[in-house]
């Protein structure tokens, strides 16, 4: 809420730099991939949410790196990432170990070398706050986000378009796994999604590639939005 | 009216009053299958069956509701719900699994982990953590924090490296949800789209009258919430209450509907033929004096009578309405009254007895419910003859043939008069013909879903889409683990998942769920804490193969693998029912009178009796296919029926030799009622019905009728004018018969169907086959 209030003082300034900046040539596309259309920055939360949910469907390429107390290096992956609206979710790792997670309504479906595993979110709080709040806000479900967490949406200082929205867990069990969930990006790309556990593990993801206009066909569908054979 | 049959009908009321009494205070019905069953695996298994049949599990119906979107679709169920569970009939009802049960399950299971590691655990506790073992399990470790449940492992993982509590977990993953999704505490379908809810009825599911008023409740609530929401709702629902309901209220129709016909039309067919009108009465007095008896002599030699008994002996009572329609038509035809009502006593007592020796077959069988049946009606008939004797030759002193009766008397005389003719021998010739004919082609059906009401397509079509929603398994095939306690029946149901395992894995079942994915024995807990305390140096082999694979040793400091002082007790079958999953335990258990029963249900079975062959050795466990098992329990009952009627009738024979002294008197007493149901049964078959054990009941009725007509009939012919007043009064027996049971033919219900038209066609053909009884008889002489 508070984040909110900030962003409402923020909001005039912002759009009349956006009214100079299209008075003068320079559309924010100049700043994105020549092959999406221009989009204005984001005056709110919920603008910014209303954004994504206009999206198509979303690819993007990611790295993660988890830092864990259990072990002395950090573990890093790598791999592709989709998402087709309204709650499909599909991550392909492809490196260091293949595996497939899947999303899809409120199940968890995993799976690598030849297993298959599932798991039901709303009985998995813990690992429903890994998954859930970047798989929200692809679907631009502000809703559905504050039922989980504080919402707050922040204008990272630099670029105009940046933005970056933090999720505080609202309720037990999550709010003993997860201290807070920070995605950021720039206008309707999602860039980089960090978690910071309350025993001090850390997970940052960084997106590449981001294609916010994927419109899938039925045979990528199919294709992509599955677990691979065992 | 004099004195004398005053003071008799004033003591007999006296009598029924007494008995009325004592049965109004002691009355109590069982409805238990067991008292109908003798092996004893038949009655185990048939008494599992009917608990069952009682069980929540089947007193679970699940209510469906789509909506225009999910999100509504859930809150119509949040709404409901509260409104539902405030219904009387409303047992408990669930809407989703609750916040406590995943606070339940860690804190059943992770202190417990180590008793879950292996259904084998002397073989694979030992492989598992060699040292090639605890590589791969720190290997595994690793990868599976890449994972989406890396949260959940992480979290678990200092205190439990060898992957102990998410091995667990993953087998609850796959019991217990089946076909079902969670979304928002809700219950939903794989798709999310339809809010599911379970409720659990109080009563059984097949008590119609109360089913029959919830689902009134149901539909109504529902209409009135679809309104408050909006409209667009759709509810579906599973589960046996509203066909029981439904075949209940179509059986009472039906019923009353036939009986309301039947008693008019039997009152009108009396007063056709007899006056003053107080004979219908009258004639009604001894069945009810013999139904009272019978009630009160069962209760004080049983404690309590079965539903069976009450339905099945009043109806064998029933043949008794002819003992005083036939001392009626005597008094009001034959012209030397004193002298008919002599014949008249001697014919309905050896009516009576005859029919009591019939009985005496019954009273044989090893089963105890068919003996209780047995003296029941035994008792009945008794009491009905005395009752018959004691009043109405007197009460129907003045009984009187009205012209219709006369006319009737006329037309019977001319069709029995005259000389032994060709045309006399064609009726038991046609029925012999049609034995002939027919009795080869008998075939026998003994599904017993076949006698209920056939259901509604389109809710059939509901309640399976319903349940597929659900899960997947079978309808009413499942294995049975029976043990005296728990700890027995969960260490044969630890047997039957090995071998179901076994079974899936060669393609014998597509799937099962079972309790074992819960709860294994004591013993295999036990066993598991042994085999880990024998394994060398687990801890520190542990660390070490952690610290190879990149693990920081210092954070697995809560790693303590069997400690010898203070271990956790094996996780027990009531602490798991009384804990939040209890209601995942509750359909796998049932409660059994002496032991508990764990069921494991089937899906896909490809060959039953090769299933059942692959649990044939082992001790207390049984395949069960709820259908088949009843099917061949009713074919076994019919077998043994057919048996008991067989000797009830060679009863009726030897006394009829004893009475007569003479095999020809005794054949025309006994051949008759022998061609009736032997035409009967050819003439059902020729019909193309299946025959089963109600159409065996019928014909034992059958048998006692006819035996009855042909007494009548012969120990009547020295009287004047005895034979006509016989056939008289057997033509209103036979009419009131018909009347009273076969108009049960009608039905709509195949079990009532079933009844109704061996009776009827069979008492039709005992009044057609009766005059045969003349034939072998030389001149009308009377009888020894």
């Amino acid at each position: 809420m508070e984040n909110t209030v900030v962003h409402e003082r923020s909001a005039p300034r912002r759009s009349a730099l956006r009214a100079t900046l299209a008075s003068i040539g320079i559309g924010l596309a100049a700043a994105t991939s020549a092959a999406e259309p221009p989009a204005p920055p984001p005056r709110s939360l919920e603008s910014l949410l209303a954004e994504f949910r206009a999206l198509p469907g979303v690819s993007a390429r990611f790295r993660e790196e988890r830092r864990i107390a259990l072990l002395r290096e950090p573990l890093v992956s790598s791999g592709t990432v989709y998402f087709a609206p309204p709650d499909r979710l599909v991550r392909h790792v492809e490196q260091p170990i293949a595996s497939t997670a899947l999303i899809e309504g409120g199940e968890l479906r995993f799976g690598a070398a030849g297993t298959e595993r599932s798991l039901d979110l709303e009985t998995h709080s813990a690992v429903r706050g890994f998954v859930d709040g970047f798989r929200l806000l692809l679907a631009g479900d502000l809703a559905a986000l504050r039922q989980l967490y504080e919402v707050h949406l922040e204008a990272p200082p630099g670029a105009e378009d940046a933005w970056e929205v933090a999720l505080r867990p609202s309720h037990e069990p999550l709010r003993t796994a997860i201290e807070s969930i920070r995605m950021s990006g720039r206008d309707r790309r999602l860039l980089a999604l960090r978690i910071r556990e309350r025993n001090g593990d850390e997970t940052r993801m960084d997106f590449s590639d981001v294609r916010t206009d994927r419109r899938f066909s039925d045979a990528e569908l199919a294709e992509l939005f599955r677990l691979p054979d065992p | 009216v004099s004195r004398g049959p005053l003071l008799r009908l004033a003591l007999t009321a006296l009598v029924a009053a007494a008995l009325g009494a004592f049965t109004f205070r002691n009355l109590a019905v069982t409805t238990g299958i067991t008292s109908f069953l003798s092996a004893p695996d038949e009655v185990a298994l048939a008494g599992l069956s009917a608990q069952i049949a009682d069980s929540p599990l089947v007193r679970t119906m699940i209510l469906s509701i789509a909506a225009p979107d999910p999100q509504a679709a859930r809150r119509a169920a949040r709404e409901w719900a509260s409104e539902l569970a405030a219904h009387p009939e409303v047992a408990s009802l669930r809407v989703g699994p609750g916040e406590d049960l995943a606070p339940a399950v860690y804190s059943l299971y992770f202190p417990r982990r180590h008793l879950f590691l292996s259904a084998h655990p002397e073989g694979e506790i030992p492989a598992r953590l060699s040292d090639a073992g605890l590589r791969a399990l720190a290997v595994e470790l690793r990868s599976r924090l890449l994972l989406p449940e890396a949260p959940l492992v992480r979290s678990v993982a200092g205190a439990d490296p060898i992957l102990a509590f998410p091995a667990l977990i993953e087998r609850f993953e796959r019991e217990r949800l089946g076909g079902l999704a969670v979304r928002d505490g809700h219950f939903v379908d794989r798709e999310g789209l339809r809010a599911l809810l379970f409720l659990t009825t109080r009563h059984s599911a097949f008590d119609g009258a109360r089913q029959a008023e919830l689902g009134r409740f149901l539909d109504q609530s529902f209409e009135a919430l679809d309104r408050r929401l909006g409209g667009g709702l759709v509810l579906e629902r599973s589960g046996p209450h509203r066909f029981a309901a439904a075949a209940e209220q179509r059986a009472r129709e039906d019923v009353e509907r036939i009986s309301l016909f039947s008693l008019v039309a039997i009152t009108a067919a009396f007063l056709a033929l007899f006056r003053p009108g107080r004979l219908v009465a009258i004639s009604s007095l001894p069945i009810g004096v013999g139904l009272l008896a019978a009630t009160a002599a069962g209760l004080l030699c049983f404690g309590e009578l079965h539903a069976i008994t009450l339905a099945f002996g009043a109806t064998l009572i029933g043949v008794c309405v002819d003992y005083p329609i036939h001392v009626i038509a005597h008094v009001a035809i034959a012209p030397a009254k004193r002298a008919a009502l002599r014949h008249v006593r001697r014919a309905v007592v050896l009516g009576a007895l005859t029919t009591v020796a019939g009985l005496a077959g019954l009273a044989g069988s090893e089963v105890a419910g068919i003996r209780e049946i047995a003296l029941f009606a035994a008792v009945g008939v008794l009491a009905a003859l005395a009752a018959t004797l004691a009043l109405v030759p007197s009460l129907a002193g003045d009984a009187r043939p009205t012209r219709a009766a006369l006319g009737l008397v006329g037309a019977i005389a001319r069709a029995l008069g005259g000389p032994r003719s060709p045309a006399k021998l064609a009726v038991p010739a046609a029925a012999l013909l049609v034995c002939a004919v027919g009795l080869p082609r008998l075939r026998f059906e003994d599904d017993v879903f076949r006698m209920s009401l056939p259901a509604d397509p389109a809710w059939e079509r509901e309640d399976a889409r319903v349940r597929e929603r659900v899960s997947r398994m079978d309808a009413g095939r499942f294995v049975v683990a029976i043990g005296a306690d728990d700890e027995a029946a969960l260490r044969r149901n630890d047997a039957v998942h090995e071998r179901l395992e076994v079974a899936r894995a060669a393609g014998a079942l597509e799937g099962f769920r079972s309790l074992h994915a819960l709860l294994w024995s004591a013993d295999l807990q036990r066993r598991n804490l042994e085999a880990l305390q024998r394994v060398p140096e687990l801890e520190r082999r542990t660390l070490a193969a952690l610290e190879r694979e990149g693990f920081r040793p210092e954070a697995f400091a809560a790693f303590s693998p069997a400690p010898a002082q203070g271990a956790p007790e094996p996780l027990r079958l009531d602490e798991l029912a009384a804990s939040p999953l209890a209601p995942m335990v509750s359909p796998f258990v049932v409660r059994l009178d002496d032991g508990v029963a764990i069921l494991s249900f089937l899906q896909g079975v490809r060959d039953p009796d090769a299933l059942a062959a692959r649990l044939a050795d082992l001790e207390g466990v049984h395949y069960f296919d709820q259908q088949r098992f009843l099917a061949e329990l009713f074919g076994r009952h019919r077998a043994r029926a057919t048996g008991l009627v067989a000797a009830g009738f060679a009863a009726v024979v030897a006394l009829l030799l004893i009475r007569y002294r003479s095999p020809r008197l005794a054949l025309a007493a006994a051949l008759p009622a022998a061609l009736a149901v032997g035409a009967t049964l050819a003439a059902l078959s020729l019909a193309g019905i299946e025959l089963g054990l109600l159409n065996v009941l019928g014909v034992l009725l059958v048998l006692g009728l006819g035996v009855d007509y042909a007494i009548f009939l012969v120990e009547s012919r020295g009287e004047p004018m005895g034979v006509e007043a016989a056939m008289l009064s057997i033509s209103l027996g036979c009419a009131s018969t018909c009347l009273g049971f076969g108009l049960l033919a009608l039905s709509a219900f195949p079990a009532l169907r079933a009844i109704g038209l061996t009776i009827g066609v069979g008492v039709l053909l005992c009044l057609v086959l009766a005059p045969t009884a003349l034939l072998l008889l030389d001149a009308r002489r009377p009888p020894p």
